[in-house]
């Protein structure tokens, strides 16, 4: 091999190495997600783990390229790399469920998300990011025996290569690899170019044969093993639908013994929750469902006409339904919706009755809630924030005064903020906080109801208006209208609070500058499981 | 023959309908459980708070709360009257369900305990099936725990295996080019 033909050989190699590290870091999180989520914790634990299997690997890398045949070691590494990312689709459930067991609620989840997903990442991961961290010095040493020169010189060029093999990866898994082609596949596809390289390597340095061909077969046979299996629906529910999305895993659901069939939406679903419910006829879902609180405000406004809706987190439009069947008599629905997910949008066209756009009813898919709010025009009469994420994870910037202070600027005049909040009642963490930031926000006070049977709250804010509040006239509604029975359950003491800006509750501001809300979330999960336990305590 | 005291509870409110004034006035438990099956819940609440007996007032109030929707204040609020009766089979019985439904396994585990010593083996067939929740949900909380444990091991040891490791690498590999 020239020498020109064997640099550029070197470097293709470094290059394809980087980009099959950030194939498996990337997809690492999204082959945990049906079990742990995609949260910051996750997130954390995967680059956290990758980081220190690569410095192991440049470790041993180092040690090994002051060998005599660095060459041929390099060329194991890929190899013993490339088998190790065969087999991640395969290993992904047994060794993830052994670390979460099926059937955990969320208020039991905290720890389990935490040390789980780091003890899954290093057990899955580390080991085929410590075979590639060897590659890098490996590289270096080779790139040094061929040209001569400088370290330094040597040092960059492998660096140079690695790095850009690893934009293209990054790019490439986020927006092509996993959406195009799943997470087998991109595994599976990393691991043959990381095979393809090492064997050509091994080749390049006369490696050893008989070695080479046991290796091959092994590899090989790790590509025909089972593929990436998440967790399988519930039992009593039938799979209607699966899509990998650059977000998320979706899938859709139905409920069997149902009348009409019920069907949730559900993402990265490892615990109890779901993302939206669709009912064949719209209106009310059964008692427990917080969507049901959204159709409240139209029934104490007292509007005539339309009624403008912004739902911020449309999911697959559970809101608009609810809506469309609660809403007073006389008033349509005028309805615009941000998700983030366009996969959700299409799910819920196809499964969920959505519907295509028309001017009455704009679902707008592949947006942020508070990028998108940007481009929409004029305001509304109510706007729904329910905008969640893995789950049980209100986005940090979706939930500061910030934020709340542009929502305002959206509403008319008395309109009204209806928000989600999951939580435990009003002495949560994560409630109290996003309600006295919402009421700081809005120079008021907000009305919080606990939704009976649910772990959510619900909070009301209006702008420059008065909040109705129970024995006043602005309270009742027409006892016949379908959500008369929410409000008797609301007039039950320790349902509602209205609750004000930091200074009177005491809860945290949450700001663009500092919002500690996924510490407060943490907070509010392990607050549960406390006082679960207390009440355990207290068997008479 | 004995009814369950809901059912019992549910046919007299049936049988001698009280008019919407007198009932605004009325406190107890027959009044409660009529004025929450017509969705008036504060005021059934109300009204159970004013039951002037302990064990009525305990089953109202878990009665009406659990109505609502407020899971845990209606075990709180049955608890306390089996703190008083400890033997009531209703109280109990609905202890026990809402402390399933809120997930609360032990609990539910020894109040079902409780209830199938004080029923009859008739009255307990129909109520077997919480005990079967009751351990499940506490064979799960094992398993959970169990889960915790062995993330944190693993944690532990691949961070020993990787320290071990980097030392091994530095002792044994020594350069030999």
């Amino acid at each position: 091999m020239g020498e020109r033909g064997g640099t550029l050989g070197l470097l293709t190699i470094v290059a394809g190495a980087g980009a099959a590290t950030l194939v498996v870091e990337l997809a690492a999180v999204r082959v945990l997600a049906p079990w742990f989520g995609t949260s910051t914790t996750v997130w954390t634990n995967v680059i956290g783990v990758v980081l220190l299997a690569l410095a192991l690997g440049y470790a041993l890398g180092s040690r090994l390229a002051a060998r005599t045949h660095p060459g041929r070691g390099l060329g194991w590494a890929l190899v013993v790399a490339a088998g190790l990312t065969a087999w991640l689709p395969a290993l992904a459930h047994p060794v993830a469920s052994a670390f979460l067991p099926q059937g955990v609620t969320l208020d039991r989840a905290a720890g389990l998300l935490h040390w789980g997903s780091l003890a899954a990442t290093f057990v899955l991961f580390a080991p085929a990011a410590l075979a590639l961290g060897c590659v890098g010095p490996l590289g270096v040493e080779c790139l040094q025996r061929l040209r001569g020169g400088h370290a330094g010189t040597a040092g960059g060029a492998v660096l140079c290569a690695s790095t850009l093999g690893s934009l293209v990866g990054t790019f490439g898994t986020t927006h092509y690899l996993v959406p195009a082609a799943g997470l087998t596949s991109s595994f599976r596809l990393a691991a043959a170019v990381l095979l393809a390289l090492g064997l050509v390597t091994l080749w390049a340095y006369r490696g050893r044969r008989a070695g080479q061909v046991a290796t091959l077969l092994v590899v090989t046979g790790s590509f025909f093993g089972p593929g990436y299996a998440p967790q399988s629906p519930r039992e009593g529910t039938r799979l209607l639908a699966a899509r990998q999305s650059p977000y998320q895993a979706v899938r859709v659901v139905e409920f069997e013994g149902t009348p009409g069939g019920r069907r949730q939406l559900q993402v990265n679903e490892g615990f109890d929750s779901f993302q939206s419910v669709w009912q064949p006829e719209p209106g009310l879902l059964p008692p427990g469902h917080y969507y049901n609180d959204f159709a409240l405000p139209p029934w104490w406004d007292g509007a005539r006409g339309s009624w403008r809706v912004l739902v911020l987190g449309l999911g697959a439009g559970t809101a608009w339904r609810v809506l469309e069947g609660a809403l007073p008599e006389g008033l349509t629905l005028e309805a615009e919706g941000l998700e983030i997910d366009p996969v959700v949008v299409e799910l819920a066209r196809e499964w969920m009755e959505l519907g295509e756009d028309t001017p009455e009813r704009r679902a707008h898919g592949g947006w942020d809630a508070r990028a998108g709010l940007r481009y929409l025009e004029g305001e509304y009469d109510q706007i729904v924030l329910d905008t969640y994420a893995n789950q049980m994870e209100i986005p940090a910037h979706l939930c500061t005064s910030e934020f709340f202070e542009e929502l305002a600027g959206h509403l008319r005049p008395g309109g009204w903020l209806t928000i989600n909040i999951g939580g435990f009642g009003h002495a949560d963490p994560v409630v109290a906080a996003v309600t006295a930031t919402a009421a700081a926000a809005f120079g008021g006070e907000a009305l919080v109801a606990r939704v009976p049977f649910s772990r959510n709250c619900i909070a009301h804010l209006r702008r420059g208006a008065e909040l109705p509040r129970p024995d006043t006239e602005a309270w009742e509604i027409d006892p016949a209208a379908p959500v008369a029975q929410l409000l008797r359950a609301l007039e039950v003491p320790g349902a509602l609070q209205i609750m004000g800006g930091p200074s009177s509750s005491g809860a945290p501001l949450l700001r663009d500058d500092h919002n500690p809300i996924e510490h407060l979330q943490r907070s509010s999960i392990a607050a549960a499981a406390e006082a679960l336990g207390a009440l355990e305590a207290t068997s008479p | 023959m004995r009814l369950p005291l809901r059912s019992a509870l549910l046919l007299a409110a049936a049988l001698f309908p009280v008019g919407e004034e007198a009932v605004a006035q009325e406190v107890g438990l027959q009044a409660a459980v009529r004025l929450a099956g017509e969705g008036r819940l504060a005021e059934a609440l109300e009204a159970a708070r004013g039951e002037p007996a302990d064990l009525e007032r305990a089953q109202a109030e878990l009665y009406v709360l659990h109505h609502a929707g407020q899971l845990t204040e209606a075990l709180e609020a049955g608890l306390r009257g089996l703190e008083a009766t400890p033997g009531d089979p209703w109280l109990l019985e609905r202890c026990a369900y809402v402390a399933l439904s809120l997930g609360a396994g032990e609990l539910a585990l020894d109040l079902c305990g409780k209830l199938r010593a004080v029923e009859s083996p008739a009255a307990w067939e129909g109520h077997a099936w919480m005990l079967e929740e009751a351990e499940g949900l506490v064979a799960q909380r094992e398993r959970e725990s169990t889960a915790l444990s062995r993330a944190r091991w693993t944690v532990a040891l691949a961070l020993l295996v990787g320290v071990g490791a980097a030392l091994a690498v530095r002792r044994r590999l020594p350069a030999d080019g």
